[in-house]
């Protein structure tokens, strides 16, 4: 066990509700890890887990954080922004993030307050209360107080929910300078696009167990062969009983064709060529959200019940 | 310092700031006293708004020999006994006149009589009527089921005239009765004269030259100490343990709790919340006993102040005290999810506070008594009668209140115990309130 998060065959159960099934996964040290999945699927419940703030079913696997099995103790090297997050309304802002370095035992913490709340352009908000602050500077602020006692691990649950494109990038510009910094960082996030761009290692919970663990490359190729996209003349309605090609996913200036195991792309060529003039025909990577729709889509979910 | 102690003295500092800087704290401060002696000054009040105006009264002395001596007896009340001299040595009337006034019965039946005065009562002419029997000179007046002598009026709570009236009658008939037995006056003056009202002056020490006084000043400034003290100890909780209800509500409501987990332990974080809560105890006892203390010094009366063994004792019991019902407090706030939840589980827990309350006075009259002593034993009823027992009797042997701190203290790490794990569990919770059986089974299982 080498990574900055090991988790062996962790199971977690609320009363009868298994939220969290025999999970095991390796976080990397120094990489983004990108927690996918639907919601209710298990994802806050582990990285919960990983905190220590909520324990696993007893004598289920084992989980290590930063090479010690995860105790009791709040483990001062990891930082966490949780979803549902929130200051004390009444505090300040420099107050409240001294207060969460000291917590986090970093006393010292004036210069890292200042050097924060100015590279988040949060600098004239200092020494006014949290009460004061927009939702877009209160999650900035919450952003600092996590990275505030410079943690070994940082873990964000969805941390660009409710900021606009502009706070957006700045946060994520943060986040990726701490990872620059060595810091390992575990984010959970429902935006495919943000996974895709940030993560070196995507890890994809459905229902409490684990159905995706790898790079995007990695996870891409093992959906790649079963994907063509393409581009006609006329208006499209061509596909319908092309041999091997199991559904259609139109983007209206393409589309995209879900292929079976056994299906040949030449022999789909040569149909389709024999029906429409072919603009564009490549066969492609599915997306991480076509993936993720793949496993958590309806049809996923009509298949599981079946 | 190592980690738990140093995060739960952070979480201590920032509980303690946040509830001392605040305008809140130092108006409850002003305030809270008032409140407290709200019954002294409501008292004050209604007296000094009494209702002094004439109360009429009819007497129907079938005896025809006693309503002389009551009248009289009336006028020198009316004219001494119902004033106050006040500093500048005016007088102010506090209580009303009592004007009687004999009815004869001529040729009515006693029943018309009593309806007629009845009906008189009900228009307001007259507040009563006292009718005395013809028997009431010649009877046994010792038998229980007399009725020689009757009120009535339309108001039974008023019993100042019926108390006051007897003392005239008894004299009146005494004096008749010694008179048929011809007996002088002066004999009579002499034989019947009283003691009048008996006062406890307290005990003599040696060494000390009091004469013929002793130390009943001591004695009635150490139940007033006492009482003080239980007084302090009932603000000190709802002002520095009640709020930590609201806090623990605020971190649950805003979502503040779970960002707080991720730095520090449910137990620690409760248990730095206790020791602010603490704080902000001992910051309020400071202030109140510093303020007493330099008004009794100013005024001349240090020699009544509490010793320090006992100033000692009380801040003992009073963080105790704290941590005791702060612990049940902060596992309320977790176990639910706002305010209406909360006060209607926090019912029970009042009442279990105010119990010495109701039994101040009993612990005040006997404060050696077996129940009173069992009662100082009760751990949570400990914190406040204790340190009244030790303020009222300074022979009280000493096991006593150290059994009481060491029950108490038992009694306070099994409520932090089980007030953390349901705080652990209850943070994180949200719907519905948990029933008792739940709270139970999460404080013994974990």
């Amino acid at each position: 066990m080498n990574g900055a998060v090991e988790i062996r065959d962790v199971t977690k159960t609320f009363d009868r509700h298994v939220a969290v099934n025999d999970l095991a996964l390796t976080v990397p040290t120094g990489s983004v890890y990108g927690f996918i999945g639907p919601n209710g699927s298990g994802k806050t419940t582990s990285l919960r887990m990983i905190m220590g703030i909520i324990y696993p079913d007893p004598g289920s696997g084992s989980m290590q954080v930063l090479g010690k099995p995860v105790s009791r103790a709040a483990n001062d090297r990891v930082g966490y922004m949780p979803e549902e997050r929130g200051l004390y309304n009444k505090m300040k802002v420099r107050d409240i993030l001294r207060f969460c370095a000291e917590l986090k035992g970093h006393r010292d913490c004036r210069g890292d307050i200042d050097d924060w709340l100015g590279r988040l352009g949060l600098g004239d908000w200092s020494d006014k209360k949290v009460e004061a602050l927009s939702k877009g500077m209160t999650q900035k602020v919450q952003f600092i107080a996590s990275v505030i006692a410079r943690p070994d691990i940082l873990i964000l649950d969805e941390p660009f929910t409710g900021l606009d494109p502009v706070n957006a990038e700045v946060v994520k510009d943060a986040i990726l300078e701490v990872k620059r910094g060595g810091t390992t960082v575990i984010l959970s996030t429902h935006d495919m696009n943000v996974a895709e761009r940030m993560c070196d290692f995507i890890f994809m919970i459905f229902k409490g167990r684990k159905v995706l663990d790898g790079t995007l490359e990695s996870i891409q190729d093992a959906y790649a062969s079963d994907t063509i996209r393409v581009r006609v003349e006329g208006n499209g309605d061509v596909f319908g009983d092309l041999p091997g090609v199991e559904r259609v996913n139109d983007f209206g200036h393409f589309q995209e064709l879900r292929t079976t195991e056994q299906a040949d792309p030449q022999a789909i060529l040569h149909a389709l060529a024999a029906r429409a003039r072919i603009r564009l025909f490549e066969l492609a990577r599915p997306s991480l959200n076509d993936i993720f729709v793949r496993i958590a889509g309806p049809e996923a979910q009509e298949a599981g019940h079946e | 310092m190592s980690n738990a102690p140093r995060k739960v003295m952070v979480v201590a500092v920032r509980e303690y700031q946040a509830a001392v800087r605040t305008k809140a704290f130092v108006i409850t401060i002003v305030i809270m006293p008032v409140l407290m002696c709200g019954g002294l000054i409501a008292k004050k009040f209604t007296e000094s708004h009494a209702d002094v105006s004439d109360k009429k009264f009819a007497i129907v002395d079938y005896t025809n020999h006693l309503y002389e001596a009551i009248a009289a007896a009336a006028d020198q009340r009316n004219q001494f006994a119902i004033y106050e001299t006040q500093e500048d040595d005016t007088r102010r009337q506090t209580a009303s006149r009592f004007v009687v006034q004999q009815v004869e019965p001529a040729d009515r039946e006693p029943a018309q009589v009593r309806l007629d005065l009845s009906d008189r009562v009900r228009n307001k002419e007259l507040f009563g009527f006292l009718e005395i029997d013809a028997e009431a000179l010649e009877a046994d007046l010792t038998k229980p089921e007399t009725t020689l002598v009757t009120y009535h009026s339309n108001n039974p709570v008023y019993d100042d005239f019926s108390d006051w009236v007897i003392g005239p009658i008894d004299k009146a008939i005494q004096a008749e009765r010694f008179r048929k037995e011809n007996l002088p006056e002066e004999t009579v003056a002499w034989a019947t004269q009283r003691i009048g009202r008996l006062k406890d002056r307290g005990l003599f020490s040696a060494g000390t030259s009091q004469g013929d006084r002793g130390d009943s000043d001591r004695a009635e400034a150490r139940i007033i100490v006492g009482v003080v003290m239980v007084m302090l100890l009932f603000m000190v909780i709802a002002i520095g343990a009640t709020p930590l209800i609201n806090v623990v509500l605020e971190e649950k409501s805003q979502k503040i709790t779970e960002v707080l987990l991720g730095s520090i332990r449910p137990f620690e974080l409760m248990l730095g919340k206790l020791i602010g809560s603490v704080g902000v105890a001992l910051t309020v006892v400071f202030v109140y006993l510093g303020g007493g203390y330099g008004v009794m010094i100013k005024l001349g009366y240090a020699d009544y102040l509490p010793p320090t063994t006992l100033l000692i004792w009380f801040l003992a019991f009073q963080s105790m005290a704290i941590l005791l019902f702060g612990s049940m407090f902060i596992a309320i706030g977790a176990a639910c999810s706002d305010l209406k939840e909360a006060q209607s589980a926090l019912l029970p827990i009042w009442l279990i506070i105010c119990i010495p309350m109701f039994a101040l006075q009993l612990v005040i009259r006997e404060p050696s008594s077996p129940f009173v002593t069992a009662l100082s034993l009760f751990p949570v009823a400990t914190p406040m009668v204790m340190p009244l027992r030790l303020a009222i009797d300074p022979t009280l042997a000493l096991w006593q209140p150290f059994l009481g701190l060491l029950l108490a203290l038992l009694t306070t790490l099994l409520c932090v115990f089980a007030g953390g794990r349901i705080f652990r569990i209850g943070i994180l919770a949200q719907g519905k309130a948990p029933k008792l059986s739940q709270l139970l089974r999460w404080a013994i299982k974990g």
